[in-house]
């Protein structure tokens, strides 16, 4: 009886401890499968936001640590623009998608996971807390994100990139109205 | 079950669990000893160099080599680090696998990433394949002011503003390939054999990490059979109480 037992707890047991980290990484989504979920009529071309040192720094403030390069690639449809980050939790980059709508977040997915722990960030009951989250004056999300427990570095991995996501999504607006004034002033 | 036979059982179990898990429980003691005094023994600042460590841990050996694109010299330590004359400018995963002046950026292919930065170095992008880099790309050419990479089923030409990677039947000259480091930049592009902290090895021997997968299972066996063991220890013991008692009476 005691060795049945005894093979059965250690294959339950087995079980368990494999379960969270066989499931926890993986690709959800390609960056592909994201845009057309995003835009299912047609996919716009990438764009792109240059970042001066001004922005690199308001963005590193954030962050918590510097902005690796010039200029981001966004995709854009009339209010809504699609944008893609790798922010890494504690030691692996996530892949996350993030739709801004008018200044709002619309939705937040994780595409691509790739740490042992801290997978439960991909889940609905996570991400759907940032549907309609806009950025405060001071860059910040402007309604509390409840965490997850043992996922803290991924969550706010995934907070880091939403607020990235509104604070470029601004900097974009702003850089094509200027364009638009300077090129209405040029036509006058 | 009668007493007896629990007692017989449960201290035959025990026995043998204690002798298979022996080693391991040896291993995570002595580790976890050592970890928990981590900051007085100062073990993130001792530094092990030994190659059979490095190769567990998949480090690759630092190879560097140069490219010529025009005027500049890209070099890439063999490890992350990547150079443009003597400066050190970027970091991409080795291998390098081409660099490219086109349209006044330079274009520097590591694995999975592509480069963009300024003549001057500064970076301004990093296409990974989640911006729809291939995989697999073998070389970086240019060749009449179109950006071509090879791959293992053909050529493709790139259009970076629209992300679009498209098959081309042009076939360059001559694929650059990545040389040994000129003379006059070898002091610049040093290249320290990697190693790993003592407290990163010891946490990944307490979880078996150093090991993979595998490892990670055979600790986990290990706690497991140190649970086993305290379940055996107990019914031994209290098996032989009752019995004692029985005696007694």
């Amino acid at each position: 009886m005691y060795p049945k037992a005894l093979t059965r707890l250690l294959v339950l047991t087995g079980l368990m401890l494999l379960a969270p980290g066989i499931f926890a990484k993986g690709i959800y989504m390609t960056a592909d499968e994201f845009l057309q979920n995003t835009f299912p009529k047609t996919q716009p071309e990438p764009q792109v936001i240059w970042l001066n040192a001004e922005l690199k720094a308001e963005i590193s403030k954030f962050l918590y640590r510097p902005y690796r390069g010039l200029r981001v690639r966004y995709w854009q449809h009339q209010n809504r623009s699609a944008w893609i980050f790798d922010e890494i939790g504690k030691e692996r980059p996530i892949t996350i998608g993030v739709v801004v709508n008018n200044q709002q977040l619309e939705a937040v997915k994780i595409l691509a996971f790739r740490e042992s722990r801290g997978g439960e960030v991909r889940h609905s009951f996570f991400t759907d807390q940032f549907q309609g989250v806009t950025l405060t004056e001071k860059n910040k999300l402007s309604q509390i994100i409840d965490g997850i427990t043992g996922a803290t570095m991924s969550v706010n991995a995934v907070k880091r990139a939403s607020q990235l996501a509104l604070f470029l999504e601004r900097e974009a607006l702003n850089q094509q109205a200027l364009k638009e004034q300077s090129t209405e002033s040029s036509e006058d | 079950m009668s007493l007896r036979n629990s007692l017989i059982f449960s201290v035959r179990w025990h026995r043998r669990i204690g002798l298979v898990c022996a080693l391991l429980v040896l291993l995570l003691s002595i580790t976890g000893i050592l970890l928990n005094h981590t900051t007085s023994l100062k073990l993130d600042s001792i530094k092990v160099h030994s190659p059979i460590i490095t190769s567990l841990y998949g480090l690759p050996t630092p190879e560097p080599v140069s490219l010529a694109a025009e005027e500049h010299w890209i070099s890439h330590d063999g490890i992350q680090q990547l150079y443009l004359q003597d400066q050190a400018i970027a970091q991409c995963t080795a291998p390098l696998l081409g660099a490219a002046l086109h349209q006044g950026l330079l274009h520097v292919l590591c694995r999975n990433e592509l480069l963009l930065l300024s003549p001057e170095g500064e970076l301004l992008e990093t296409i990974t394949p989640v911006f729809g880099l291939p995989t697999g790309l073998q070389a970086l050419a240019l060749h009449n002011n179109q950006l071509l990479f090879k791959t293992e089923s053909g050529v493709l030409n790139a259009d970076l503003n629209t992300l679009q990677w498209l098959p081309s039947n042009i076939t360059p000259k001559q694929w650059p390939t990545p040389q040994v480091v000129p003379p006059q930049l070898s002091q610049a592009v040093i290249t320290e054999a990697p190693a790993m902290d003592l407290e990163q090895l010891l946490l990944d021997l307490h979880s078996g990490r150093l090991f993979g997968s595998v490892g990670v299972l055979v600790m986990d066996m290990a706690a497991i059979l140190l649970i086993l063991l305290s379940i055996t220890g107990f019914i031994a013991w209290y098996s032989s109480k009752q019995l004692r008692k029985g005696k007694r009476r």
